[in-house]
């Protein structure tokens, strides 16, 4: 069942145990809920991000290690390096789950240590150890030296920042399993700044629930769904691959620094390409049926051995449409690059086509870019600047600050695509206008998770549509909030629709929720992420998007002609969340919410 | 008589690990994969997902290994099975057994060895790769049993 945190302050190297009050649970679902919940009220938003004030705050969900299929997300939520406001990440694998069999279903990690360290979580027993052997390595070599320190235990799982999170890249990772990310917002920067190189966990407690019987039968039922989905048989085949086809043929795949919404060579790189091409099996996380993972292999034509999971859509879109760039072997190199040194594809990828699109404008010369020809389609400059990104060398120094500070200091402010500092995903926005408004909205700045409305938009014929966005992106973000907190796996999505999901929820924790009232709970949630933002001074005027999106419309492809209408799009996104016209929840919309003690 | 036994393919296998946790909802009701008779072991570097089972071999060093006359074979199915009050914990069939199957209990003092879920292995039912089958013995051809 479910209950208990525990607290592991570095400054103190106190730990502490501490039950989680099941009217928080009810409140807040788990996972993300419950992260907005701490770090709102024990991180006030005047926090420096990489003090040791700030906090990381890893929430598993209700249904952590259970047969629920995809139960295997956790939520980390810190004030973030790179926007300054409020965020959070979840990572898949299989690290949340053991966190849940350690005896856990939460883990604030506070202050910061004297000296790099290390935490070992073995059930109740909790050590603090150097991490002097394991500091400036690269996460492999971290990882296995670490799991030869543990007796060479395959059982425990551990995470990591790699160099990129130590010397404070604004939007570096932490890292489970080698291949799963806390991806966005800079986690591992966070992670760095407290000295803390890696938490590995092992647990062998039991997770009970109420009726085993009826799990089993549920969690079956659920599995059959899920593998017989269309949606689950795509991801099955593709992972999340099978979007490159859908969105560059609809024309707004990110190109070319957001010039372009269509990549000629795309299809290139179609997920049916690279199962022909490059796959070579396929990986799940826990107690997932769908294994959207992608084992591939290239070998080059030096010879050198690629083999990894991933690179996943949104690292081919942002390393390659993106930079011009179509060829696997690239791909996997640059995406390995950012795997082992530890940081987000998608920030690093903007910046670098920033730079390239500077460089072919005339705006940056050799000079400002350490004498690298950066041009959109140079597969080795691609390669040269993401390492100097890992290293925090030269230009890498700077462009590791993010898109919005980097376009600062290389005066190119007008390039750098990104909201509240957080670089755009792959989807354009003037194809798909939600897509404009979660952008714009999302309290950890551009991020598509928040609501993914570009699925329905399209199948509906309504992408270039204005009416009607505001309903649909409140609907996805209560949604996606309900599945975060839950913290089962997005994809799940395909095959369980929301009710099966109320049901998994109450057959497991034995709280009595319906759709009404989780969607309640996620109202609340979002309510609460945007409270952090508003009490830091944040309002309409930082729902934003680039001029470029606002101003210059898509010059060819299937949304050619399109610009984002974004004041319309906020007025009535503002209106449906009964928000005032400057995106401040009311008064009235607090209390209906229980949230009105949250507000300065 | 012909006997059944287990094949696992590890090219086939995910990795999702939801035969770990049929595995304890079955026996103990719980999710628990240290109390787990198949585990799944992941190679990030291989990239490959390995499953530590047990191969019901027709020497079984495990029983021969027992001092106290804990393990014996069930006759139908040919799996080991554990008198748990019997079991010392003393880990000398941990040690013998060439795949490394026996595990200790986490906090009980006997070994856990898979049963075949008496002729039904539920792991076999749940893989959603058929990654580990239950198979003929005679008519296997595949796999790495």
């Amino acid at each position: 069942m479910i209950g208990k945190l525990l607290r592991i302050n570095l400054t103190t190297e106190e730990c502490r145990e501490e039950e989680i009050a099941p009217e928080q649970w009810e409140s807040f679902i788990g996972g993300r809920g419950l992260g907005a919940y701490y770090l709102t009220k024990e991180v006030p938003p005047t926090v420096e991000p990489l003090s040791p004030e700030n906090k990381l705050i890893f929430m598993n969900g209700p249904l952590a290690g259970t047969l629920i299929p995809g139960n295997n997300k956790i939520c980390v939520t810190f004030k973030s390096p790179l926007t300054n406001t409020y965020s959070y990440s979840l990572c898949g694998g299989h690290w949340g789950p053991e966190l849940k069999f350690a005896g856990y279903d939460g883990l604030i990690i506070e202050g910061k240590a004297k000296n790099p360290v290390y935490i070992m979580i073995n059930n109740d027993k909790v050590e603090i150890k150097s991490a002097e052997i394991l500091w400036d390595k690269l996460i492999p070599e971290s990882e296995s030296l670490l799991r030869k320190e543990l007796g060479d235990d395959k059982t425990v799982q551990i995470a990591l920042i790699g160099p990129a999170g130590e010397k404070l890249v604004n939007y570096a990772c932490i890292t489970a399993g080698l291949y799963r990310e806390f991806g966005r917002g800079g986690a591992g920067a966070v992670m760095g700044s407290k000295n803390l190189k890696g938490i590995a966990l092992t647990g062998s407690n039991d997770v009970k629930v109420i009726s085993p019987e009826k799990t089993i039968q549920l969690g079956q039922d659920l599995i059959r769904d899920l593998r017989e989905s269309r949606g689950g048989k795509v991801r099955r085949e593709f992972g999340t691959m099978e979007l490159v086809e859908r969105v560059n043929n609809a024309g707004f795949w990110v190109t070319k620094n957001f010039t372009e919404g269509y990549f000629t060579e795309g299809y290139k790189l179609e997920g049916k390409k690279m199962r022909e091409e490059i796959v070579i099996g396929d990986s799940s996380c826990f107690g997932c049926p769908i294994g959207c993972g992608k084992r591939n292999y290239i070998e080059s034509k030096n010879g050198e051995k690629y083999l990894m999971e991933g690179p996943e859509f949104e690292t081919v879109g942002m390393l390659g449409s993106n930079c011009g760039i179509s060829s696997w072997e690239t791909l996997l190199k640059a995406s390995k690059i950012c795997d082992t040194y530890g940081f987000d594809t998608i920030n690093a990828g903007a910046c670098v086509s920033m730079v390239m699109e500077a460089f072919e404008s005339g705006k940056l010369t050799l000079e400002d870019t350490d004498g690298i020809q950066m041009s959109f389609g140079n597969d080795e400059a691609l390669l040269k600047i993401l390492e100097k990104i890992g290293k925090r060398e030269g230009l890498g120094d700077i462009l590791a600050n993010g898109p919005a500070q980097a376009s600062k200091i290389l005066h190119i402010e007008e390039l750098a695509i990104h909201s509240k500092g957080q670089s755009f995903p792959v989807y354009d926005p003037r194809g798909a206008k939600g897509m404009a408004l979660t952008y714009a909205t999302s309290p950890k700045g551009a991020h598509h998770m928040l609501a993914t409305t570009f699925g329905a938009e399209l199948s509906t014929g309504t992408r270039f549509e204005i009416k009607g966005k505001g309903n649909l992106v409140r609907d996805h973000q209560f949604s996606m909030a309900i599945v975060d907190s839950i913290a089962l796996c997005s994809t799940m999505r395909a095959g369980i629709p929301l009710e099966n999901l109320v049901k998994a929820y109450s057959t497991i924790t034995g709280i009595k929720h319906n759709v009404e009232s989780l969607l309640k709970a996620a109202e609340r949630i979002i309510n609460l992420e945007r409270i952090y933002n508003v009490n830091l001074g944040l309002d309409r005027k930082n729902d934003t998007l680039p001029k470029r999106f606002l101003e210059d419309s898509l010059p060819s492809g299937e949304s050619k002609g399109q610009i984002v209408e974004l004041d319309a799009l906020l007025d009535d996104y503002y209106n449906v969340m009964s928000w005032s016209s400057t995106g401040i929840p009311t008064e009235e919309k607090l209390k209906e919410l229980e949230l009105t003690q949250y507000i300065n | 008589m012909n006997q059944k036994v287990l094949v696992f393919e590890p090219k086939k296998c995910i990795g999702c690990r939801l035969c770990e946790q049929i595995c304890t909802m079955t026996h103990f009701k719980v999710t628990n994969p240290k109390k787990s008779r198949i585990r799944i072991i992941r190679d990030d570097e291989k990239q490959l997902d390995q499953a530590i089972y047990c191969h019901f071999c027709v020497d079984a060093k495990c029983i021969e290994a027992c001092e106290f006359d804990a393990l014996s074979r069930d006759p139908n199915t040919n799996a080991i099975v554990v008198n748990e009050e019997d079991c010392v914990g003393c880990r000398k069939c941990i040690d013998e057994c060439p795949y490394s199957h026996p595990v200790m209990h986490p906090t009980e003092e006997y070994v856990l060895i898979c049963d075949l879920c008496q002729g039904n292995p539920e792991c076999v039912e749940i893989c959603p790769e058929n990654a580990i089958q239950y198979l003929d013995q005679k008519n296997n051809s595949g796999g790495e049993q």
